[in-house]
């Protein structure tokens, strides 16, 4: 993009400056428009599990829901708690989103667009989760209430415990890339999924897991969402929050699934990787690494509307107990992998591939699992048709057993 | 004015500034969330520096861990915003003699050093393979002293905590 500007014969100053506020302003609308139509579907797919209807009224199937939650929100009156830090309650909801925000410098979209492909990008990836932490302690400290102090300071402990799991799950990665830039880790694997890092080898798949379960609890969603419990805690570091600064916080936590998203998509699921027939087209790299991300996106909402909440005490080991050491076993493995099939081309092809058939494995027996699941519920609970009457049977035999008795 | 120069301008302007706020700051919870964007905005320091590597270093380890820490220890503390236990209760002449002797000391140090100066700016370019390269090569001694230090550190906190429990 700054050749771009070059190319109109602007000074390199002020074209590599245009460039970086073309690149912002596109990222923050980009940014706004997904949260709000994420808050949507989170919706509309947490119904569809828990056999509700969901928002269904605002234009098509309620896809305009988001806007019109945005336009409720922003005319709300913004409430301040009294004795509130004034400068500091207004910062800590933009700075939540400033975190989020600094994130998409590094993400990638597709193989041939990435903002800014830097040399440490993963590493900056992780550390710019400082500011998320600091926005949440200066909300819960900031509203002056019990309920936002102790729901912060759950909220920012949560997140630097299991940075550390997060950051060693991509260790695996980094090592099989040789490099800490998003590009490169991209371009050390392939299209096909046998490429992938989530299937090299065992080691690189837990850390595969280790990475998404770490990353879920980053991001303060169920089963992680103890900052927020309600039943212990209100709504945790935002309960004093109103009006356009709760949209603020909210924009944050469904902006974060993106990132969560795009970082597995990128790392280990390929990125926007395309088959050698289908040639460098830009665009298409762009649409498969949108699908993997969604995918990835979808994963989490499937997670959070399926699993109940963790206790405090459970989280906090399992974080130290058990991810922790399975991250180190992750990373000596892919160590010991990487030394043994360092020459021979040929093991890793099998045991890649053996990777995967095992997860098609697994993925087709899943999904006759489902299918059963589906059929039984489609078949009407009360209707006399259904072969779910057959219980009525058995009893009409117990009761002729006892009678014989 | 180029780019990096005018960011290196940007920065300095804006650390000093945070770095006013923390040391005046009649609230000690105020001083230490700024203390967390001067430490971020020192990162950039490092940006333009060519240092990358070391910039996200900082940005995790001071900004992302040592602060926040401090932020809970200060949140932990009772009465935050009381001046009188704050950056302004110092003692006025013990800190007048202490500050006059620390700056003479590190202006008979600027004095006396003879500073070496690069004919032009050093080829920039990544870190992160060279840094690894030493630290695994030339220097693994030294690093895998500090590693041994700071396993011995853990233990030492872990134990310390226990024995609390016990008593």
């Amino acid at each position: 993009m700054e050749t771009l500007f070059l190319d109109l014969g602007l000074p390199h100053t002020l074209s590599s400056f245009l460039a970086m506020t073309v690149w912002a302003v596109l990222l923050i609308h980009f940014l706004a428009i997904y949260a709000g139509v994420t808050s949507w579907v989170e919706r509309r797919v947490a119904a569809k599990m828990q056999s509700r209807v969901g928002p269904n009224r605002v234009g098509p199937q309620g896809i305009l829901q988001w806007l019109a939650d945005g336009v409720k929100l922003i005319l709300k009156e913004s409430i301040d708690p009294e004795g509130a830090d004034r400068f500091m309650f207004y910062l800590a909801p933009f700075l939540m989103v400033c975190g989020v925000f600094a994130t998409f410098v590094v993400l990638p979209w597709g193989s041939f667009i990435i903002p800014a492909d830097l040399n440490v990008g993963i590493l900056y990836l992780i550390s710019i989760t400082a500011l998320v932490v600091i926005g949440i302690l200066m909300a819960g400290w900031a509203s002056n209430s019990k309920w936002a102090l102790l729901g912060g300071m759950r909220s920012a402990a949560q997140i630097v415990t299991y940075e550390i799991p997060v950051a060693m799950g991509l260790l695996p990665a980094i090592m099989a890339a040789g490099s800490l830039q998003m590009g490169h880790l991209m371009a050390a694997q392939g299209w096909a999924p046998w490429e992938w890092f989530a299937f090299q080898n065992p080691f690189a798949a837990l850390s595969f897991f280790l990475f998404f379960i770490g990353s879920i609890a980053e991001s303060n969603r169920i089963p992680f969402d103890l900052p927020e419990a309600e039943s212990e805690l209100v709504a945790g570091y935002f309960t004093e929050y109103s009006g356009f600064k709760f949209a603020a916080f909210s924009l944050a936590e469904f902006g974060n699934t993106w990132v969560v998203g795009a970082v597995t998509a990128a790392v280990f699921l390929g990125g926007g990787n395309l088959p050698a027939f289908l040639g460098e087209s830009a665009i298409l790299s762009l649409v498969v690494f949108t699908a993997k991300t969604l995918f990835a996106v979808f994963l989490l909402m499937w997670i959070r509307w399926t699993l109940p909440r963790f206790r405090i005490d459970q989280m906090m080991d399992f974080s130290w107990k058990y991810m922790l050491p399975l991250a180190f076993v992750a990373f000596f493995g892919q160590a010991i992998y990487m030394m043994l099939t360092y020459e021979s081309a040929m093991a890793q092809q099998i045991i890649s591939h053996g990777m995967f058939l095992v997860f098609l494995l697994v993925l087709f027996k899943f999904t006759g699992r489902v299918m059963l699941n589906v059929r039984e519920q489609l078949s009407p609970v009360n209707s006399p048709a259904s072969d779910l009457v057959a219980p009525a049977q058995p009893t009409v035999e117990t009761e002729a057993q006892a009678v014989t008795e | 004015m180029n780019l990096p120069e005018l960011f290196f301008y940007l920065f300095a302007g804006v650390t000093v500034g945070f770095a006013v706020v923390v040391a005046f700051s009649t609230n000690l919870l105020h001083s230490a969330f700024t203390l967390f964007f001067l430490l971020f905005f020192m990162a950039g320091f490092y940006a333009l520096l060519g240092g990358d590597f070391l910039a996200m270093v900082q940005l995790m380890v001071y900004a992302g861990g040592i602060n926040v820490l401090l932020i809970f220890g200060t949140m932990l503390t009772a009465d935050v915003a009381q001046p009188e236990r704050s950056n302004l209760s110092f003692q006025g002449v013990l800190t007048f003699f202490s500050g006059v002797a620390f700056t003479a000391v590190l202006l008979a140090v600027f004095e006396h050093t003879t500073w070496p100066l690069l004919e032009q700016p050093a080829e920039v370019g990544p870190t992160t393979i060279d840094i690894g390269k030493l630290l695994l090569k030339e220097y693994v001694l030294p690093f895998e002293v500090i590693s041994f230090l700071l396993v011995a550190a853990m233990v030492g906190a872990i134990m310390v905590v226990k024995g609390g429990k016990e008593q």
